[in-house]
C-alpha cells in the first residue's frame, strides 16, 4: 500500500507559496496605502511578519504533532469539549473565507471580463471546480499547487519587474509613511492575507519528513513575502500613495501600465488576469480542502469526498451575502482581522498549553527515510 | 422569486445547486464508498445527499408558496 507520507518539503513550500499568492494580491497595495501611505512596502513588512509568527506557531505545533491535523491534537491539549469549539471554529471560518474568495473573484471577473455575466455565475463555476478537484487526496492536492506554481510566479515577478519601468523612487519617500497613527489596522489586514497558511495544519501530517516543516515554512513564507512587498513597492513607486486611493485594484492597474521593452505588448492585464485566475483557484482549493477535510477528521471519517458536493451550496449563500463590493471588502477586513485570532492566537494558546501539559505527539508514523532532499 | 430583501436573486441559482449536488453524493459517492467497503463513510454520504435534496425541495416549495401568498 502506498505510503500515506508523500509531500517533500519542495511541495509544502510550493503549497504555501501558491495558497498563499491568491485574490487579495489585487487589492493589496490599496489596504497597504490606506494604513501608510507612502509607507506602504514597510506596513507589508510588518503585516508579513505577524502572518509568519502565526505560521511559525502552527508549524511547531506541527511538528511537536507530527501524526496529527490541529483537529486531532487540539483534542488531546485541551480535552474534547473546548478542542470541539475551536475545532468548529476553525471549520466555520475557513468555510468563510472560501466564500469570500470566491465573491472577490467573482467580482473582479464581472468588473474586468466578462461584464454581463451575473456574478454568481462566476462564483458558483469557481466553486463547482473547487470542489471536484478537492475530492482527491492529499497526494494529488500538493501535486495540483506544485504544477501550477511556476505558472504563477513567473508571469506575476516578469510583470512586476517590467513595471519598474515607470516607476519613481520619490514615490517612496518618506519610508516610514507621514507618521499616521492608523498603521495597526493595516498590518492586521495585510497579515490577514496569510492566513491560508494555515493549511501547514493538514499537510505535515502527510510530510515525509515533518522535521522539515519550519524550513519549508520559512521559504515558503519568503517568497511569498516577498513577492508581495515587491507587487506593493512596484504599485507605489509607480503610481505614488494619493493615485492609489482612488484605484479599487491597484495590481491590476500596474499590469495595464505596463508593457513589454519597446511596446511590443502593452496593456499586460490581460495576461495577468488569466495568471491571476489560477492563483484563485489554488487558494480556494486550499480554504476549500482544509474545509472538508478538517470536517472529516472533526466526525472521524476516513475520507472528506462526501463534503466537497455537501457543503458547495452552502458556501456559495455565504458568498452571495454581501450585497456589493463595498460590503464585501468591508466583510473581508473585519472577518480577516477576527480570523487572526483563531489562526493566530488559538495556535499560540494551544502551543503554550501544550508546552505547560507536556503534551507531545508519538513519534512519526511510517516515516521515510531520505539521505538528501 | 419575488420575496424581497436579502434573499432574492440567488435562490434561482441556490435551489439546483442544493439538488445538483445532492444527487451527485447520491450518484457518486455511495456506489464509490461501496466498493472501498467503508460502512461508517457510506452512511454519512448518504444522509449529507437526501438532506441536499431534501433542502432543495423545501425552499422550492417554500418560495413557491411565499410567491403565491404574498
Amino acid at each position: 500500500m502506498e505510503n500515506p507520507r508523500q509531500i517533500t518539503m519542495i511541495q509544502a513550500v510550493a503549497i504555501l507559496i501558491s495558497t498563499i499568492i491568491g485574490v487579495g494580491v489585487l487589492a493589496l497595495p490599496l489596504f497597504a496605502v490606506r494604513a501608510a501611505n507612502s509607507g506602504a512596502p514597510l506596513v507589508t513588512l510588518l503585516g508579513i511578519l505577524l502572518g509568519f509568527v502565526g505560521l511559525m506557531i502552527v508549524t511547531l505545533l506541527g511538528m511537536r504533532f507530527p501524526n496529527k491535523t490541529i483537529i486531532q491534537y487540539s483534542e488531546d491539549i485541551l480535552g474534547r469539549w473546548l478542542a470541539l469549539l475551536g475545532n468548529i471554529l476553525i471549520i466555520a471560518f475557513f468555510a468563510v473565507l472560501t466564500s469570500l474568495t470566491a465573491r472577490e473573484f467573482g467580482e473582479v471577473v464581472v468588473t474586468s471580463v466578462l461584464k454581463t455575466t451575473p456574478v454568481e455565475v462566476t462564483v458558483i463555476v469557481m466553486l463547482l471546480l473547487a470542489a471536484i478537484t478537492t475530492r482527491n487526496g492529499i497526494t494529488t492536492f500538493a501535486y495540483i499547487h506544485v504544477f501550477y506554481m511556476p505558472i504563477l510566479l513567473v508571469p506575476v515577478l516578469l510583470i512586476v519587474a517590467l513595471s519598474f519601468k515607470n516607476s519613481d523612487v520619490i514615490n517612496l519617500q518618506p519610508i516610514w509613511g507621514n507618521a499616521t497613527g492608523n498603521m495597526l489596522p493595516g498590518i492586521l489586514t495585510i497579515a490577514a492575507l496569510f492566513q491560508g497558511s494555515f493549511i501547514l495544519t493538514v499537510v505535515i501530517p502527510a510530510m515525509r519528513q515533518p522535521n522539515k516543516a519550519m524550513k519549508a515554512s520559512m521559504l515558503g513564507m519568503l517568497i511569498a513575502g516577498g513577492l508581495y512587498i515587491t507587487i506593493v513597492a512596484a504599485t507605489v513607486s509607480v503610481f505614488g500613495s494619493e493615485e492609489i486611493k482612488e484605484l479599487l485594484w491597484p495590481t491590476l492597474e500596474l499590469a495595464k501600465a505596463t508593457s513589454l521593452p519597446a511596446n511590443i505588448l502593452e496593456r499586460l492585464d490581460a495576461a495577468f488576469l488569466a495568471v491571476w485566475v489560477t492563483a484563485v483557484f489554488t487558494t480556494l482549493f486550499s480554504s476549500y480542502f482544509l474545509t472538508i477535510h478538517s470536517m472529516s477528521k472533526l466526525f472521524r471519517l476516513r475520507d472528506h469526498r462526501m463534503f466537497s458536493f455537501f457543503l458547495l451550496a452552502f458556501v456559495f449563500i455565504m458568498a452571495m451575502l454581501p450585497q456589493n463590493i463595498i460590503q464585501m471588502y468591508t466583510i473581508i477586513q473585519n472577518f480577516g482581522r477576527i480570523g487572526l485570532g483563531i489562526t493566530i492566537v488559538y495556535p499560540g494558546l494551544l502551543l503554550v498549553i501544550a508546552i505547560l501539559r507536556k503534551k507531545r505527539g508519538e513519534p512519526v508514523r511510517n516515516q521515510v527515510k531520505e539521505n538528501a532532499q | 422569486m419575488g420575496i424581497g430583501g436579502y434573499f432574492t436573486s440567488y435562490l434561482i441559482y441556490a435551489i439546483p445547486l442544493w439538488l445538483v449536488s445532492g444527487l451527485l453524493i447520491l450518484a457518486l459517492d455511495i456506489k464509490h464508498y461501496e466498493l472501498l467497503k467503508m460502512k461508517k463513510e457510506r452512511n454519512v454520504s448518504r444522509f449529507l445527499g437526501w438532506f441536499n435534496v431534501g433542502l432543495a425541495c423545501l425552499l422550492f416549495v417554500g418560495s413557491w408558496i411565499l410567491k403565491k401568498w404574498v
